[in-house]
């Protein structure tokens, strides 16, 4: 009878052996997602960086500011992950020159996750599973730089290139898009002059820019400048790319705007919205004189920008 | 012998397509070091889009006569750009060498690449 217990429990071992084996990552793009997915980097271990990256808001928050540890606000909207492959700084303020520098910024951040990379490095090399990855995937034990190349590799997989837009130009199907959001390519083209900053395959150039929301009172996030400790660039963040822009509300550095027709209308008539600017771009110094009509073709546009993978048939496998 | 075989048949393909339909099609750098891959469709109707990683970037009008293309895009405040065209490898591979363009992000990017027919 113990023999059989004993061939019982082995074989139930095996099992779950076997299938723990089947679900070990097996190169550092698969270990960086089960990283991104663990709460294991954060002080109470219920954070993880998809905490705020939701994949199904294309790996960005649905509210202003996200919370951090312990109900900890951050001071400003969760930009999404994707399409980072060819973005040249990393952050609203542009801090991180790498995607692996970026990638350990919020590990550490008191209003984010809130664990010294000391003790996240501690817990990875205590935990059996990690340790053993790290050690199969890196040749060595989980260190600062293999944490950051791994979740960094996960991040430069979250590319996307699938959406009615791209069928329309990537491979001519004039018939992926409607004529709404080709008076909207136009107008953001030329009237909007929304490419002037939104230019690139990710509609970004990656640079900083001041669109007036900052005015040193109720608006006084300094951005860039807390960076450079320039004055001149007081007020300026990143411009973010537009890839999935509909999914990504509420929208800006402070995410002030709910939905896209609100951020079109800022940037229709800027004064109107936030009359006590400073320094805002002189790309912006004119009202851009939309029409109703031209407003809601420049939405469609934005809208066909959205990948197929968030359509709802296949929204459950928005992280593969 | 066969160098001047090929740059015959070359010269006779040259006359009978013309450059605009040589041109007119799916170019593509091979992969940058980081993985990258810039195309660039020219179309029949004279417009072409450029890609990166398959993702569209850019739109424009081109103009060619004898092997120079004056290209007009959004982007680049809609500054004219000059180049002369370079087919070589039996006019599958494709350069740009400037010829007068002002807008130094595009002629950077154009004059470095080189780009191979998708076929």
């Amino acid at each position: 009878m113990k023999k059989y217990m004993i061939l019982i429990l082995s074989a139930i071992t095996l099992f779950f052996a076997r299938a723990t084996v089947l679900e070990a990552p097996t190169s550092k793009e698969e270990l960086g997602k089960l990283l991104f997915f663990d709460p294991i980097l954060s002080k109470d271990k219920t954070i993880s960086c998809a905490s705020c990256h939701k994949p199904e808001y294309a790996f960005a928050d649905s509210s202003a500011t996200s919370l951090g540890v312990g109900g900890a606000r951050g001071l400003r909207n969760t930009p999404s992950s994707m399409n980072m492959l060819l973005q040249r700084n990393f952050f609203w303020d542009g801090r991180a020159a790498s995607l692996e520098e970026q990638a350990l910024g919020p590990i550490e951040n008191p209003a984010e996750m809130n664990l010294s990379l000391d003790k996240a490095l501690l817990r990875l090399r205590k935990s059996k599973a990690y340790s053993s990855y790290f050690r199969k995937i890196f040749g060595s034990e989980p260190t600062r730089a293999n944490l950051a190349e791994a979740i960094a590799a996960f991040e430069r997989t979250l590319e996307t290139s699938d959406s009615p837009f791209d069928y329309w130009k990537f491979y001519d199907d004039s018939n992926a898009v409607d004529n709404a959001v080709k008076r909207g390519f136009i107008l953001f083209n030329e009237k909007g002059q929304c490419i002037k900053c939104h230019f690139g395959a990710n509609f970004t150039l990656s640079e900083f820019r001041n669109i007036g929301l900052f005015n040193g009172r109720d608006l006084n996030d300094s951005g860039r400048a807390s960076i450079t400790g320039k004055i001149e660039d007081l007020g300026k963040f990143k411009t973010p790319g537009l890839r999935n822009v509909a999914l990504t509300a509420p929208y800006m550095h402070n995410g002030m705007f709910g939905s896209l027709s609100e951020v079109i209308e800022f940037y229709n008539d800027p004064n109107k919205i936030v009359p006590n600017a400073m320094n805002r771009d002189s790309i912006m110094a004119r009202p851009l004189g939309l029409t109703v009509d031209e407003k809601k073709d420049l939405e469609s546009f934005l809208l066909s920008l959205t990948d197929k993978r968030f359509s709802k048939a296949e929204k459950i496998n928005v992280a593969e | 012998m066969k160098t001047t075989l090929m740059l015959a048949a070359a010269a006779l393909a040259f006359m009978a397509f013309g450059l605009n339909d040589m041109l007119t099609g799916r170019w593509e750098t091979r992969p940058s070091l980081k993985g990258n891959i810039t195309g660039i469709v020219f179309k029949p109707d004279h417009t072409y889009e450029g890609y990166i990683n398959k993702k569209p970037f850019v739109s424009g009008r081109y103009i060619l006569k004898d092997s120079l293309i004056t290209i007009k895009e959004y982007g680049c405040e809609d500054k004219t750009g000059i180049y002369k065209l370079v087919l070589f490898h039996h006019s599958d591979s494709l350069r740009f060498q400037a010829v007068n363009d002002s807008c130094t992000p595009r002629r950077e990017g154009m004059t470095r690449l080189v780009f191979g027919r998708v076929k």
